[in-house]
């Protein structure tokens, strides 16, 4: 046939990747195949900038497996996982910027990933791993292993939470003082460098005397990391049963010995009436809390997922106390359904908890975690345990919606699934990923440079651009890959995009 | 069904002690001594034994002395042709037989004649006496035929065990020569990865005719003179394709690596080199940053324990220098 019959064809835009049916259906402003294509503006297009070296140190971090952003109080800094196979260990550094590199802040043995939170300038790190069930993999907490936490300023992580104080006290009636006279239980309670209070330990019981104070000795002290230490005690008990943890204690006000050495605090006088500061929550805290393969925070609550025993276990932390977990009124037990709980987020006041084809959500009603309502979200529709987009260099998730990577796509979610997906028009690419790689998903929303950036099982970017909106056909897809392939991402002082990566 | 000869190039020659200097019996670390270069007593040709005992050429594994072949010196014969070097061996070139002749002689206290012959550390001679010796390959069915590879790069190594404390043995070594038989395999396959590749880079080959479900693969190269071989995991092994992606225990090797089919009796028998690739970054993980506006990636580059020097990928130019 002659040219001169052919109509020409104006292409006046270029919509990024088409991987959707039959490939001799792609629309004509698509590409059936592209790579490294960036989007700019509206129509145009260009090769994806290029990446540069993060670290200017003589020893950069080699293999690396995660990179969190971790925002603290002076500075956005980044906290990685990296891993020795020589050793068969996970270790993990805080680098502060391109010179200056602390750690590790920890060694684990065979820690091949981490889930992450910051609080209060603080981060709370957990180990975790992936374990085989029935031919599926399964994230779960290291068997034996705890939440760490780490100060932030070079010093080593250790474990959350502590041990709660041994031993007994000498009490003794003290100068003259007012107290309530009658039988109390005294104890002490360890406050560490994290603020978190321990469990009420060497509880000693003793009967005050109206006119006269009360005086303590042979206070146990702790390990370094206790800063404080606080004497409790209960109100008068009349029929005392022997049951130490059985009533109901409080701080004393005038109570707090502001070091770890002193052991000796005397002359304490206090009325029942001054006993308002309620401590019995901390009895039933633990000590070490078990790691999980998932973190986040919910209502100024830490909340810990899928520990090594309990795959359908979460645990919430007290308010404004991410280290204080009760061991009974902090659980959260999604029904088990032998899938594990991968990951948590909050959206509008609503805690949402996802299993890798199953969400559900709790609303916390002001009372215990534990008597929080379930609400089943989606039957068919979860993620896994990077599978929900952090914003920014914020190091969370919520803008008024959250991106997901569910088993069919990248799909929106503003408290349900919206669909068609946002992935829609490389549904094939998607399909054709491993479910069971899922895992290595990361996901990163980058609103400056309208731009999803999304790490595949197989170790390229995939990149989502929004620029012409945020909407399943509008979106521009396009896969990045390069040479030593890439398996982290996480978006540093506001809009740089940091990746990572590690060696097959 | 052809012979083939590796034929000295060099006029190299090599004596040293083996002594064994530790109390704890067995054989301790040779006190390996170049004599002389040029043995007058033998004729030439000898055969090339790499660069004396300056290291890293030859080198000792596991106490062994071992002389190995370079890959780009004409020293191979086939079928008394003109030599051409390893690089030029026709595709689908298999060893099926193999047998290492030297000539030794001993100024030395070991009376005794704790003198043997390696392929490998699992394919070695008995004791020796002196003089001239042989060491045929296979030599039993339990012996693998190693790869054309290693017959260049380990050629053959020289153990002399349980001599007593104090005890030396002195050993002039000439005449080397490694000679046998091979055949061509004739079927045909492609390697769609193009060089340079690094850790993590996904290798493709596509079948014409070969059978990759018959196959195992093996990746191989010289690291300061001294072979090394790293296994790779499939992620794709059909009759028609195999791919995998380059793991990451090289160490810290830049250079040529080869990519070694072995049969397993179906298709053919013994090993095939499947073609070769320049291997430039050793590890390239890190942390990075995307660049507004740059148009090239620059990887971190651990070719040397300290040098972290960034290289730009894209451009080739800068790669090769």
């Amino acid at each position: 046939m002659p040219y001169r019959d052919h109509e020409a064809i104006v292409l006046d835009s270029f919509n990024g990747l088409w991987s959707r049916g039959d490939p001799d259906r792609t629309p004509l402003d698509h590409f059936q195949d592209s790579e490294n294509i960036k989007h700019i503006g509206s129509n145009s297009f260009g090769t994806r900038d290029g990446i540069g070296i993060s670290q200017s140190v003589t020893v950069p971090l080699s293999n690396v497996k995660r990179i969190y952003n971790y925002p603290t109080p002076t500075r956005n800094t980044l906290i990685v996982l990296t891993y020795d196979d020589v050793v068969d260990k996970g270790k993990i550094y805080h680098v502060v910027d391109s010179t200056t590199v602390y750690g590790p802040l920890l060694q684990i043995t065979g820690m091949h990933d981490f889930a992450f939170v910051p609080y209060a300038g603080r981060a709370y790190i957990s180990p975790f791993n992936t374990f085989g069930a029935g031919g599926l993999n399964v994230e779960k907490g290291l068997q034996n292993e705890f939440l760490y936490v780490y100060a932030g300023d070079g010093t080593v992580a250790r474990k959350a939470a502590g041990v709660a104080p041994t031993g007994a006290l000498i009490i003794a009636n003290g100068a003259a003082g007012l107290t309530d006279a009658g039988f109390h239980l005294f104890g002490v309670v360890y406050e560490t460098n994290s603020g978190y209070l321990t469990s009420i330990g060497a509880i000693t019981s003793f009967t005050t005397s109206a006119a006269l104070s009360v005086s303590f000795s042979t206070i146990p002290t702790g390990s370094a990391i206790v800063t404080k230490r606080h004497i409790v005690a209960t109100k008068v008990i009349t029929n005392y049963n022997g049951d130490t943890t059985g009533y109901q204690f409080f701080f004393i006000p005038t109570g707090t010995i502001s070091n770890n050495t002193s052991t000796v605090l005397n002359d304490i006088s206090f009325f029942d009436a001054d006993l308002l500061d309620d401590a019995s929550h901390l009895i039933d805290n633990y000590a070490e809390i078990p790691a999980g393969a998932a973190l986040t925070l919910y209502h100024n609550r830490l909340v810990l997922f899928t520990t090594f025993d309990d795959i359908s276990l979460g645990l919430a932390s007290e308010v404004g106390e991410p280290e204080a977990i009760d061991q009974i009124d902090g659980l959260i037990v999604v029904p088990p359904d032998g899938n594990p709980i991968t990951n948590g987020q909050e959206l509008r006041d609503i805690l949402y908890i996802t299993k890798r084809s199953r969400t559900v959500s709790y609303v916390d009603n002001g009372d215990e975690p534990s008597t929080w309502p379930l609400v089943v979200v989606d039957n068919a529709l979860g993620t896994s345990v990077h599978g929900i987009a952090t914003v920014l260099d914020s190091g969370s998730s919520s803008v008024d919606f959250l991106i997901i990577s569910t088993y069919q796509g990248i799909t929106l979610f503003n408290g349900r699934y919206i669909l068609p997906e946002l992935s829609w028009k490389v549904d094939d690419l998607w399909s054709s990923l491993d479910q069971n790689e899922f895992r290595k998903i990361q996901i990163v929303n980058a609103p400056i440079q309208t731009e999803i950036y999304i790490i595949l099982p197989d170790r390229r970017l995939l990149v989502g651009n929004y620029a012409n909106g945020f909407d399943p056909k509008k979106i521009r897809w396009e896969p990045w890959s390069y040479q030593m392939g890439v398996n982290t991402i996480a978006i540093h002082n506001i809009d740089e995009i940091v990746l990572g990566a590690d060696l097959v | 069904m052809g012979s083939f000869t590796i034929i000295p190039d060099s006029s190299n020659i090599v004596s040293g002690f083996f002594i064994n200097n530790t109390a704890s019996g067995k054989f301790g670390p040779f006190d390996l001594v170049v004599l002389q270069t040029n043995d007058i007593g033998v004729p030439p040709p000898y055969p090339r034994i790499l660069q004396g005992f300056d290291p890293p050429a030859v080198a000792t594994i596991d106490n062994l002395l071992r002389m190995s072949f370079g890959l780009t010196t004409n020293v191979i014969s086939l079928d008394g042709d003109p030599r051409i070097s390893f690089a030029g061996l026709p595709l689908g070139f298999v060893v099926d037989s193999a047998l290492i002749s030297l000539y030794t002689d001993n100024n030395g206290s070991d009376a005794i004649n704790h003198f043997r012959i390696q392929f490998d550390e699992s394919t070695e001679s008995g004791d020796k006496s002196f003089v001239a010796q042989s060491f045929s390959h296979p030599n039993s069915t339990q012996n693998p035929i190693p790869s054309s590879f290693l017959f260049f790069v380990r050629g053959c190594g020289i153990h002399v065990n349980n001599l007593t404390v104090g005890q030396r043995t002195s050993r002039w070594i000439s005449r080397f020569a490694v000679s046998g038989t091979y055949h061509l395999e004739s079927f045909t396959w492609t390697l769609s990865t193009a060089s340079p590749v690094s850790v993590g880079s996904e290798i493709i080959f596509t079948s014409g005719t070969a059978n990759f479900a018959n196959m195992s693969i093996s990746i191989q190269y010289v690291k300061a003179g001294v072979p090394k071989t790293v296994v790779p995991v499939p992620t794709s092994q059909t009759e028609t394709l195999l791919k995998f992606l380059l793991p990451n225990n090289f160490e810290d090797f830049v250079g040529t690596i080869y990519f070694i089919g072995t049969g397993n009796g179906v298709q053919f028998t013994g090993s095939v080199v499947l073609g070769s690739l320049q291997f430039i970054i050793v590890n390239g993980s890190g942390i990075y940053k995307i660049i507004k506006g740059q148009s090239h990636d620059t990887l971190y580059d651990r070719n040397g324990p300290i040098s972290y020097t960034p290289i730009n990928l894209i451009l080739p130019s800068d790669i090769l220098g």
